[in-house]
């Protein structure tokens, strides 16, 4: 926690720990030379959204399922329920390409950095399909058959990790080829395990379970305090987030609890400044449940900047490049009957139009202390 | 495509970190100074600092710490970079008795995860030298095990438990290094201490610690042995813990403020000076007891306020009661400690103070003497050492008098008055006569000395030894002597043969005449000329000049013919040295003279180009050879002395002084269009002054201390913040911050009380709101609140541009924060206002909700408040704009109309912003520069009366400063002090292309920059020979200032080609590849340089010997010679690059 900042003058310019809390007096501050750290400019922003563009599909009765911003160009690929993925431009807004990659919904994407490759999971009632796209023409690189989830190692793509129930499998991003399964001797059960690199691709989180990637050994199981997420790795690599519980990754003790995270997918921004948390209490046998608000919080000290309600189903939310713009897929209407489908894009921090107050359905929880 | 070049003019003032030590030998002490980028280092002695060398580092000095090994005599220096560049860097003196900086070891200690500290790098080496301990992740320690041999540095990582560390320091007397440090947790601030093993490098255990320690504890103290254990600085507490015992005392001096830096007075260890955030200095003692075991331990602490210094950024005691204070808020200071008060009830005297620009938040560039030279304004320093600075290029001629005399052929000044210390008479030589000036108090008039000849033309006159008086004429050399106060001829010399004299040198005992290639040496005795050698030359005799030394001195010789130059020596003329000069032009001026202890030659040639070398004194060799051009037209070379250093005023279209600085001749120029010649005088009303004769006057004038940029400061004793020029009526308006305190009285009533005098207290006239309650701040007094709290006041002052009196100030309500201000002229109405925006700053609001535009007219003495807009939030930006006001309001930009009514009526607005902070316009066109989303464009439709926007970079760049330099291009600067340049692409075919700025380079400055303003110090550009245009002025937060120009593409892939060259050439401080340095880098990015040239790597191609600029020449470069392409020679590229130095 900060130390209450002081008031103006003489501390204000120079105690480099107290931060103002107004961005204007930041600005002063920064002019006379003051190092300031990006956390209070980056929770200003989160804390504002502006759409900036819808995106709709003009033909047929499937919906949007998932989205990600192109990595290297001003495109968005959004993917939908019939299985294909789309390609927008997002100056124009027009739909420039489409693709039929899986036969049934995709419910998650993952681009190389390079812009070259994309993962992409899809899932019918009978069986889940991943796989490898060279994004050129979308031709197949290869099938991860059963794979529930995929995505690609950290540092680097040349691994890809793949989540099967409990089982986590690494494959080699070149060729396919399995490199190293990871079974835990008990399984934690997790709804939603989803295997995962920490930022140093040395370990992976799967099953609740830290493994080292080296020795394919168990190095810690963490207590299992909620059904559902299997947890991820703060891109600082000194944390793991699991559901609501904040674990040190050193000394694997708890180090705070995050109530504002239960049961929310956690999206950092790029410069690890603040993460998104989106609630997703969709087990498998129940896919209805969507929430239809997103939150912001600070990356270093887990506080609330915002709660944004955009009043639709949120099914999935990707952040661009630098962080500047949000996509958020918002669907209206019962999961087996989507009414109406819209990928939005939103500018980070900037206000809804000239409207200085807090706009209609918007509110921001908090501030942040 | 766009090509920029991109130089600094002024070197980054301010100082980030200090050290004493032994660096340049056992037995120096030395002060090292980092500013920034730059290493300084001093050598101390009784007189003051003695600057020993300056180098450049290829990166911002994070921290900078001294240690000694047990192998060493001398101190080494451990140096971390912003971009986590460790190495370890020695002072030596070289082979050829120059000082060099020598890379000991060197390594990238960077992580490519982890999350870099909020509270900064800490740096601390262990008292024994073993090891170096980083901080630069949260949650882990890097140490560095210290080996003799090694050149690499190679940090390991230790798991560090504690998250949120503050300070850490090693312990002294530990068997095992060991750390002690703040740090905090949910339950409040620590102090732990940790024992390193570093064979494993790892911590082994904690021999103690001290849990709720002061919450604002942020600063260790290490004592040395034996008393060993840590001092801790908090908000309101000072406590000495050595793990046994501990004292804390409270002393009400320290509360209300912030100690931030300290420095040890004694090697024991029992005294420290510590530095508040007001610029306060406070001593620390401590005082020992006798234990039962006969050691000594801390009994208590006591604190005493010695008095007022710079704001410090750090401190470092040097010796005998000598303090060095560096700042960063403005100048830094050498101050001496006093055992008793002063008058003022201060123990502590200023010394020297070093100039510093810091940091430069707003500027103009004004032409104020109409001149053709510009100069910048700026708003400089902070809080009590605010000011503004008004800095020129050059060195200023300040004229005393002047007299219409044309065609004079030499000039000297001459004491015909006994034992006299000024000069009373001035000869002046003209072609075929000499006449003779007295001067009479302030009145010059006509006169005669008898014995000397008035109708030839002196060649030379001067006072000489023996109280007698020489004149050198073509027919020979005259002593005239003084008896009873009358003048009169004492002995004579004439050349023999058909020669007459053609040039002579002399000093006070010796004088040399030549005729044709006859060289005479004559001894001046008392009323005798004795000749004691002649030597004949090869050729004619076009130019000589005697060194220091009297009767062994050194006799330098250009000759005709065989362009060349001769070192003799006195007394028998024996001849020391040839140096044959290129070309076919003739030297014209020679002058040998010792400047900083180095004697160099310097002989000008009738092309306005000059040669120089430095001599030894000894076998008069001449070395290190180089070439400059200072004109167009045949150059005098004069010396002349200013303040006690000897420098030298070379006569030309472009009159130049060159002086020597950090041990390098450099030269400046002089604000006068043409001097032929010139002499020192000292006259008792024109004392320390110059003569300068152009083809029409002679000019009687002070010379500017001896500097490139010529900086004058008018302190304010408070923050500028923002200037404005108001030609119209002939002043600045200057926004100005004053802290006052606001104090509350025993009743709930509070009072705010201004701290110091200052400019907007003492100005004229004062108008405004009273020292008024605060329109947010808490009326009553918060329960747990200090006394007093500080409050900023803003002031709008009139600043008279001549004098810069403060003519008025006007003072807004407290919380009122004045963010933008401008002059301008709105629509028909004719008069000129200065129009103010303002925010109303509430500390709990992310942003302001409520602000001003208020404009004012400055008339016949009187500040009238013409109108008033409230806007709805803080008004970044002010800007003229088509006869309207352009204002940025928190995201908005708005365009208001002025009205018949003299109201300001909104036109339109502009939405798309996160905070718009700043505007530039040129045209109808408006850019943009966003707290963090870059640059972006906007069109003014007249006819629509609306904004449209054209184009935007969709990078996050979070931006500081912007400028327009021309239709299409772009220059942004950003907060990891980056430069970019974008570029709109109008002729594009698609709309998207049309709409995305283009990025057309990137540039790691190293340094944030506050403020841009088109043009340069440099005034006609079309007077250089560089093919640059659109020069752009850059201030930055560090007190540099920067210039970047538009190459043509030739010349930038020529450039671009020496660069690379000269990376590979010179040996970069501390093994940084340039490319690394120069590389756009911020949180989420890393990429090369493009677009830009490094003006400062290009200049300094002019610093290397000859033979390595052989060598980047033999490289291969191709240059245009009249459409023909060939290899470029070293004369080339010096040319090429001299021209480059004349921009700034």
């Amino acid at each position: 926690q900060c130390p209450e900042p002081r008031s103006g003058g003489l501390a204000s310019i120079g105690d480099r720990y107290a931060e103002p809390v107004n961005s204007c007096a930041r600005v002063i501050r920064r002019e006379l030379g003051t190092t300031t750290s990006c956390r209070a400019h980056a929770n200003f922003a989160h804390s504002h959204f502006a759409a900036a563009r819808t995106l709709r599909l003009t033909d047929d009765d499937a919906y949007f399922t998932h989205t990600i911003f192109h990595p290297t160009q001003q495109k968005l690929l959004a993917a939908t329920s019939s299985g294909d993925i789309r390609i927008f431009n997002l100056f124009s807004g027009a739909e420039e390409n489409s693709y039929q990659v899986h036969d049934s919904y995709i419910y998650h994407m993952q681009a190389s950095r390079d812009g070259l490759l994309l993962l992409a999971s899809s899932s019918t009632s009978w069986r889940t399909l991943s796989a490898l796209w060279h994004m050129k023409e979308f031709e197949q690189s290869f099938q991860l058959e059963n794979e529930e989830y995929v995505e690609f190692s950290k540092m680097t793509d040349d691994r890809i990790i793949g989540t099967k129930g409990e089982v986590a499998t690494i494959f080699d991003t070149q060729t396919g080829r399995e490199l190293l399964t990871l079974n835990p001797s008990l399984s934690n059960q997790y709804a939603k395990n989803r295997a995962t690199f920490n930022p140093t691709d040395e370990l992976v989180l799967s099953d609740g379970v830290l493994w080292d990637v080296n020795s394919g050994k168990e190095i810690r199981k963490f207590d299992k305090l909620n059904q559902t997420h299997s947890g991820v790795f703060h891109p600082n690599g000194l944390e793991v987030i699991s559901n609501t519980e904040v674990w040190d990754l050193r000394t694997f003790h708890l180090l705070r609890t995050v109530p504002a995270l239960d049961k929310s997918e956690v999206i950092f921004n790029p410069a690890c400044t603040a993460l998104y948390a989106v609630c997703s209490d969709q087990d498998s046998e129940d896919r209805s449940q969507f929430d239809t608000s997103f939150k912001t919080l600070c990356a270093a000290d887990y506080s609330s900047i915002a709660t944004v309600d955009v009043k639709r189903n949120i099914y999935a939310l990707s952040v661009s490049r630098y962080g500047t713009q949000i996509s958020v897929v918002e669907n209206l209407g019962d999961f087996e009957q989507v009414s109406e489908s819209c990928v939005k894009i939103y500018d980070v921090g900037r206000k809804r139009d000239h409207d200085d107050d807090a706009g209609v359905g918007f509110y921001i929880n908090g501030g942040w202390d | 495509m766009a090509y920029h070049y991109v130089v600094t003019a002024q070197k980054p003032t301010a100082v980030t970190a200090c050290i004493t030590g032994n660096f340049t030998s056992p037995t120096d002490l030395n002060l090292l100074v980092a500013k920034v980028s730059r290493l300084e280092m001093y050598l101390v002695t009784p007189e003051g600092l003695h600057p020993m060398k300056e180098v450049g580092l290829y990166g911002k000095v994070a921290k900078m710490k001294l240690f000694r090994p047990p192998y060493e005599n001398k101190d080494l220096v451990f140096i971390l970079t912003a971009r986590y560049n460790a190495m370890i860097l020695e002072w030596r003196t070289g082979p050829n008795g120059d000082l060099e900086v020598v890379t000991r070891a060197h390594g990238n200690v960077a992580d490519r995860i982890g999350k870099p500290s909020e509270n900064g790098i800490l740096a601390v080496i262990d008292p024994q030298a073993r090891v170096i301990g980083l901080r630069l992740y949260d949650g882990l320690f890097k140490i560095i095990p210290l080996d003799k041999d090694s050149t690499e540095l190679k940090a390991a990582s230790l798991r560090l438990e504690e998250l949120n560390v503050y300070d850490l320091e090693f312990l002294h007397g530990c068997a095992n290094p060991t750390l002690i440090l703040i740090h905090q947790d949910l339950n409040g601030r620590h102090i732990k201490t940790r024992e390193i093993n570093l064979r494993d490098k790892e911590f082994i255990k904690v021999p103690w610690k001290q849990d709720n320690v002061e919450t604002e504890a942020s600063i260790l103290i290490p004592v040395p042995s034996p008393l060993g254990g840590a001092i801790v600085i908090g908000q309101e507490s000072i406590v000495y813990h050595d793990g046994q015992s501990y004292i804390a005392v409270s002393p009400p001096q320290i509360k209300m403020t912030q100690i931030n830096s300290y420095c040890r007075v004694d090697t024991r260890g029992l005294r420290y000076l510590l530095g508040d955030i007001a610029g306060r200095l406070f001593m620390l003692l401590l005082e020992l007891y006798e234990r039962a075991d006969d050691t000594m331990a801390v009994k208590d602490l006591k604190v005493e306020l010695l008095g007022e210094i710079p704001i410090p950024e750090c401190m470092t005691y040097l010796d005998n009661g000598v303090v060095f204070i560096g700042s960063r808020l403005g100048d830094s200071a050498l101050v001496r400690l006093s055992a008793a008060r002063d008058d003022s009830n201060q123990y502590v005297k200023v010394m020297e103070t070093f100039t510093s620009l810091s940091p430069i938040v707003d500027m103009c560039v004004v032409d104020l003497e109409r001149q053709g030279q510009n100069q910048l304004i700026t708003c400089s320093g902070a809080f009590k050492m605010g000011s503004l600075r008004i800095i020129r290029n050059g060195i200023g001629i300040q004229e005393q008098a002047s007299i219409d005399l044309p065609g004079i052929k030499g000039m000297w000044a001459l004491t015909l008055a006994q034992a006299s210390p000024y000069h009373d008479t001035l000869v002046l030589a003209f072609v075929g006569q000499t006449r003779v000036l007295t001067l009479n108090g302030e009145e010059v008039e006509e006169t005669e000395i008898k014995g000397f000849v008035s109708d030839r033309q002196t060649f030379f006159t001067g006072n000489v030894s023996h109280n007698q008086l020489i004149q050198v004429t073509d027919e020979g050399v005259r002593l005239i002597a003084n008896t009873d106060d009358k003048w009169a001829l004492a002995a004579s010399w004439q050349p023999g043969g058909a020669r007459a004299i053609s040039v002579v040198a002399c000093s006070n005992t010796r004088v040399v005449p030549a005729a044709g290639n006859r060289i005479f040496l004559l001894a001046i005795g008392d009323r005798e000329l004795t000749l004691l050698s002649e030597v004949c030359m090869e050729e004619e005799v076009a130019c000589l000049d005697l060194g220091p030394g009297d009767e062994e001195a050194l006799l330098g010789v250009g000759l005709w013919t065989d362009i060349s130059v001769r070192v003799l020596k006195l007394p028998d003329l024996r001849p020391l040295h040839t140096e044959k000069l290129s070309g076919e032009i003739i030297p014209r001026s020679l002058l040998i003279c010792v400047l900083e202890g180095v004697c160099y030659l310097l002989c000008a040639l009738g092309d306005g180009s000059m040669f120089y070398f430095t001599v030894d004194p000894v076998t008069g060799a001449l070395a290190n050879r180089k070439r400059v051009t200072l004109g167009t037209q045949p150059t005098v070379l004069r010396s002349f002395r200013s303040l006690s250093t000897t420098n030298i005023f070379a006569c030309s279209d472009r009159p130049t002084v060159i002086f020597s600085s950090n041990h390098k001749l450099v030269f400046s120029n002089v604000n006068l269009k043409e001097v032929t010649h010139m002499c020192s005088l000292n006259a008792q009303a024109y004392p320390d002054s110059l003569a300068l004769a152009t083809d029409s006057t002679v000019t009687i004038g002070t010379i500017d201390e001896i500097q490139k940029l010529h900086i004058r400061t008018v302190p304010l004793n408070e923050t500028p913040r923002r200037i404005a020029y108001q030609e119209a009526t002939q002043t600045f308006g200057v926004v100005t911050m004053r802290v006052d305190k606001l104090e509350w009285t025993s009743g709930s009533g509070s009072t705010s009380v201004s701290v110091r005098g200052s400019a907007s207290t003492s100005a004229a006239n004062i108008s405004g709101a009273p020292l008024a309650q605060p329109k947010h701040a808490p009326l009553a007094q918060p329960k747990h609140a200090p006394a007093a709290v500080d409050l900023e006041i803003y002031n709008l002052l009139i600043i008279d541009h001549h004098t810069f009196e403060v003519l008025h100030a006007h003072q807004l309500m407290a919380s009122e924060f004045v963010l933008s201000l401008v002059s301008c002229k709105l629509g028909d109405d004719p008069a000129h206002y200065y129009a103010l925006g303002t925010a109303i700053l509430n500390p709990e609001e992310s942003e302001p909700k409520q602000g001003r535009i208020i404009l004012f007219q400055w008339s016949e003495g009187k500040l009238t408040q013409v109108a008033e807009k409230e806007i709805k939030g803080a008004c970044y930006t002010l800007v003229e704009f088509n006869g309207k006001l352009l204002a940025s309001i928190n995201s908005t930009v708005r365009l208001f109309e002025w009205t018949s009514d003299k109201e300001l009526r909104l036109e339109c607005s502009h939405f798309n912003n996160i905070v718009a902070l700043y505007l530039k316009v040129k045209g109808d066109f408006i850019l943009i520069g966003d707290l963090m989303r870059s640059m972006s464009l906007l069109q003014y439709k007249q006819m629509e009366g609306s904004f449209e926007e054209i184009a935007r970079d969709y990078s996050p760049n979070w931006m500081t400063a912007i400028e327009i330099l021309d239709d299409d291009t772009f220059l942004g600067a950003e907060n990891s002090s980056n430069l970019f340049v974008c570029q709109k692409d109008s002729a594009a075919t698609t709309d998207e292309e049309r709409q995305q700025m283009g990025y057309m380079g990137q540039f790691h400055l190293g340094d944030m920059v506050n403020v841009m303003r088109l043009g340069s110090l440099v005034g006609q550009h079309a007077d250089t020979a560089a093919p640059v245009q659109n020069p752009a002025t850059l201030a930055t937060v560090n007190g540099a200032i920067c210039l970047v120009v538009q190459l043509s593409q030739e010349l930038y892939d020529f450039l671009h080609q020496l660069e690379e060259r000269l990376t590979h050439t010179i040996k970069s401080v501390g093994k940084i590849p340039h490319a690394f340095w120069r590389s756009f880098n911020t949180d989420i990015k890393t990429e090369p340089a493009e677009g830009f040239i490094d003006g400062d790597l290009i200049e300094s191609f002019l610093d290397l010997s000859r033979e390595k600029q052989q060598e980047i020449v033999q490289m291969g470069l191709q240059i245009d010679d009249g459409g023909i392409m060939r290899k470029a020679t070293v004369d080339d590229l010096i040319k090429i690059v001299e021209d480059l130095t004349r921009i700034h």
